[in-house]
C-alpha cells in the first residue's frame, strides 16, 4: 500500500488535515461511526464533549487494532458533531490530534448535524482506511 | 487418467456459463473491545479491483416522483429498494456493499430499531454504518437517505 498526501496548489487547508489522500494497492476498510460507548454500550462522558471524543478515538484504535492497521493507515475522516460551534470543533480536534500523524493527517470532513442515535451523544467519527 | 482433468474442465466451463464474476473479498468485524452490535458491523474490510460510490438515494421512483410522503418507514423500504437497483446495475448484490450512511430528518433515540431491523433484512450481513440526525434533505417531503460504497471484483 502507498499513500500520498497532497494539497495541490491554491487549496491551502484551514486546519489539521490533507485535502486530498492517494492510496494505491492493499486493501481498503470502512469503520463504522463510532460513538463514545465503552465495550458494553455504555454512554462514556455524558455532557463533556472532550471525554466523549477521547472514547471515540480509542474506539477507533481499536477497531484499527483489530485489522492490522493504525490511525497512519487512515485516508478520511467523516466528523459529525452535534450543535457545531467553535469550542466543540477546538475539543474534537485537539483530542484528534493527539492520535493522528500530524504531519500527514488524513482527509477530513466535518459536519454540524441535529442529532446522534442517543441524546447524550455529541460526537461521532467514521473513517476510511487503506492498508496491507 | 484423463477423467480427473476432463471433470475439472467440465467444472470451469459450467462456472463460466454461469456468469460467475470474479470475487471481491468483504470481511465484517467486530473487534474485541467494540460493544457488538445485532444490526450493523463495526468494521467492514474489503479486497476488489472496483470501488463503488452510490449516491443518498431517497424514496424517489424512476419518474422521480416522491413516495410515501409523511411515512419514513415506507420511505426507507423505497430507498433500501433503489439501493438494490443501483448496486445491481454496478453488477454487485446487496452482499457487496461495505458501508451506509443514513441521514434521518428529526431522528429520534427509537429510530434505529427499526432502521436496525430493515438494515437486517436487507442485507445477508450488516455492512458498516453511520447512523445521523439531521435538518432537513433536498426536499422537504423527504425523510431519509441512505449512501453506500461497495467493492466489486
Amino acid at each position: 500500500m502507498s499513500k500520498k498526501f497532497v494539497n495541490p496548489e491554491g487549496m491551502k487547508p484551514l486546519g489539521m488535515y490533507t485535502q486530498v489522500t492517494v492510496a494505491t494497492g492493499g486493501s481498503i476498510a470502512f469503520i463504522s461511526g463510532q460513538v463514545a460507548v465503552d465495550a458494553q454500550g455504555k454512554v462514556v462522558g455524558e455532557g463533556n464533549i472532550e471525554a466523549q471524543a477521547v472514547q471515540v478515538f480509542e474506539n477507533l484504535k481499536l477497531a484499527l487494532g483489530g485489522i492490522g492497521a493504525t490511525f497512519e493507515d487512515v485516508v478520511k475522516f467523516t466528523i459529525f458533531i452535534v450543535g457545531l460551534n467553535q469550542e466543540r470543533r477546538k475539543a474534537v480536534m485537539d483530542v484528534r490530534g493527539r492520535y493522528i500523524n500530524q504531519k500527514n493527517p488524513p482527509a477530513a470532513t466535518m459536519v454540524g448535524i441535529d442529532a446522534l442515535v442517543q441524546p447524550e451523544l455529541l460526537v461521532e467519527v467514521e473513517a476510511v482506511v487503506a492498508f496491507g | 487418467m484423463n477423467i480427473p482433468v476432463l471433470a475439472v474442465a467440465a467444472a470451469v466451463l459450467a462456472s463460466a456459463a454461469a456468469g460467475v464474476r470474479a470475487e471481491s473479498r468483504l470481511e465484517l468485524r467486530n473487534p474485541e473491545g467494540l460493544f457488538k452490535p445485532a444490526t450493523f458491523s463495526q468494521v467492514a474490510v474489503a479486497e476488489g479491483d472496483r470501488l463503488v460510490f452510490i449516491s443518498g438515494q431517497t424514496a424517489r421512483d424512476a419518474t422521480s416522483s416522491i413516495v410515501a410522503v409523511g411515512d419514513v418507514r415506507k420511505q426507507a423500504e423505497k430507498v433500501f429498494e433503489n439501493l438494490r437497483t443501483a448496486i445491481e446495475s454496478a453488477g454487485g448484490s446487496m452482499g457487496d456493499i461495505a458501508k451506509i450512511t443514513t441521514f434521518v430528518v428529526g431522528l429520534k433515540p427509537d429510530d434505529r430499531v427499526w432502521i436496525g431491523e430493515m438494515v437486517k433484512k436487507n442485507f445477508p450481513k450488516p455492512p458498516a454504518h453511520t447512523l445521523v440526525g439531521i435538518s432537513a434533505l433536498a426536499a422537504p417531503e423527504l425523510l431519509i437517505e441512505i449512501e453506500a460504497m461497495a467493492v466489486l471484483d
